[in-house]
């Protein structure tokens, strides 16, 4: 009988430990990324960071890159052909094919999935909650790309890519900088929020939905270096607003991938802690012990990607 | 939901999270072509083309080709040289040549210069390796690859050519060298230099395709 009970809890420990090994190895990756080939012409120089790599690539990477070579080229071909008048009903291929880049490109380290991986892990939350957040978070991040274009587009007569990308480093920085601030509030209300839990109520609802919501604001308050790129191509031709509109249905195809990390984390959290619903101490304390690392990984996986600021300072 | 959807859904998570860790997540794309510059029985050094995709090649048309005559003056090559190629240099300008298991990066490159070739920006420069060939040489190898992963690297159906090989014969197959990885800093910068034959704490490794080629003499 205790070898049969001993047999049923290391399988339940198992699945824990295979959870936070695959959790920890999500945070090793996806460093954000700059254009190497761009030098920064500001005295306040920005470190470029760099990525974590794959172990080595595989026919799959090898496939998975070809296509988002031929679709950005595609996309510029159609471009060019609008804007040359020569196809005005590509339109539609367009936007679809935009939409299928953003799905291919979010699938890559870095669009925070790792960060959405970690806040679903830490939280109960409906599955509403993740496509909402995904949904969220890929069109700040495509959104903050179209806002920086138009700024710069107000501001100069002519917009760099050496200009955009520097001011998408310092956008980088500041965004992580606030991250961390809400990562360590979140963390700072989970651990009060286990400790008070059969004495008195935590946290007031407000600060702990701030935290929630700052978390998501904050993840996604970077432009998209990809689609950036879309939309100085778009400049280059003048016809800006195709291009904020190619860039819409990127983050509405990027929105699908990070909403389905959402969702699947949901999901799976809910499937791998069903049993706790049988209000056995032990894996209570293993639930809760989950969700304080799940809140703890957001401040690691914030501070990975401060380390590149860190070690090279201005 | 039944336990079967569960532990289904479940696995899907971690193939994610997999797959999540193991793709890279380039934002601009080039194909690599070498020349092998011969002197006689001597390797003086190879020329790089590295053609990029369309949307790199309107971004550097936009930001340089200031008179937008579609062709880069010898001033506008110098501003493309300065603000978006010099900055290579902190990444070992992605080359890496192989020779009896020692690896070699340049420092600097020479005759940088950049044009449209049928509307795809070309970039195309020198880089100086001097090696004798009195015997047959074999596995010695050539890499182009950015550790950032920013940049997408292929090599085109035939990625190497020979400039002065009369007396050299040339031949060469493309591969991993899955005995060999790259090793780079994940969090290192602009400043940093890690020898990227050499494992080290918090150092990471890749393994890039090679060219790997034999030189015989004749």
């Amino acid at each position: 009988m205790t070898i049969t009970r001993f047999s049923r809890n290391f399988q339940h420990i198992k699945r824990y430990l295979i959870l936070f090994f695959f959790l920890l190895a999500a945070v090793s990756s996806g460093i954000p990324q700059q254009n190497p080939f761009l030098t920064d012409q500001q005295e306040n120089k920005v470190p470029v960071s760099r990525t974590a790599a794959p172990l080595k690539a595989t026919p799959f990477f090898d496939t998975l890159v070809e296509i988002q070579k031929n679709l950005r080229d595609t996309i510029a071909d159609i471009f060019s052909r609008i804007h040359d008048g020569e196809d005005r009903s590509a339109l539609f291929v367009l936007m679809g094919l935009s939409f299928v880049y953003g799905l291919v490109h979010a699938l890559g380290p870095g669009h925070r999935k790792v960060m959405l991986f970690s806040y679903f892990l830490s939280k109960d939350a409906k599955i509403y909650e993740g496509i909402a957040a995904g949904t969220l978070l890929s069109f700040l991040h495509g959104g903050m790309a179209v806002i920086i274009i138009l700024i710069f587009h107000a501001l100069l007569s002519r917009v760099t890519l050496t200009d955009v990308d520097s001011a998408g480093a310092r956008m980088e920085f500041y965004s992580l900088t606030a991250l961390l601030l809400f990562g360590l509030l979140f963390f700072s209300i989970k651990i009060i929020e286990k400790v008070r839990k059969k004495q008195n109520p935590g946290p007031k609802k407000g600060l702990r939905r701030t935290a929630q919501l700052g978390i998501i604001i904050a993840s996604g308050s970077i432009p998209c270096p990809g689609a950036v790129m879309i939309l100085l191509f778009s400049l280059s031709l003048s016809v800006l607003k195709l291009g904020a509109a190619a860039v819409g249905m990127m983050s509405l195809g990027m929105a699908v991938t990070l909403s389905a990390v959402s969702v699947v984390t949901i999901v799976s959290k809910k499937a791998v802690f069903s049993f706790a619903e049988r209000k056995e101490r032990f894996f209570t304390i293993f639930h809760d012990t989950i969700e304080i690392i799940g809140a703890l990984c957001i401040i690691i996986f914030t501070l990975f990607f401060l380390l590149p600021y860190m070690y090279n300072p201005a | 939901m039944s336990n079967t959807l569960k532990k289904i859904l479940f696995c899907l998570l971690l193939a994610l999270i997999i797959t999540v860790s193991a793709f890279s997540h380039p934002h601009l794309f080039l194909d690599c072509e070498i020349f092998l510059n011969f002197k006689d029985k001597e390797l003086q050094g190879f020329w790089l083309e590295w053609s990029f995709d369309k949307v790199f090649t309107a971004m550097i048309i936009n930001d340089y080709d200031i008179n937008s005559d579609g062709t880069f003056s010898e001033a506008e090559i110098h501003d493309v040289h300065d603000n978006a190629f010099i900055n290579l240099e902190n990444y070992h300008y992605f080359t890496f040549v192989t020779m009896k298991e020692k690896r070699w990066s340049p420092k600097s490159v020479s005759n940088f210069t950049c044009y449209l070739k049928d509307t795809i920006l070309v970039y195309r420069f020198f880089v100086s390796y001097s090696l004798e060939i009195k015997d047959k040489i074999e596995n010695f190898r050539l890499t182009i690859f950015d550790e950032t992963y920013f940049t997408a690297v292929a090599y085109g159906e035939k990625p190497l050519h020979t400039i002065h090989a009369d007396r050299i014969k040339v031949s060469y197959t493309i591969s991993e060298n899955k005995d060999n990885p790259y090793y780079y800093d994940p969090y290192g910068g602009v400043n940093d230099v890690v020898d990227s034959s050499k494992p080290g704490p918090g150092l990471l490794a890749a393994y890039p395709e090679e060219l790997i080629i034999t030189l015989t003499p004749d």
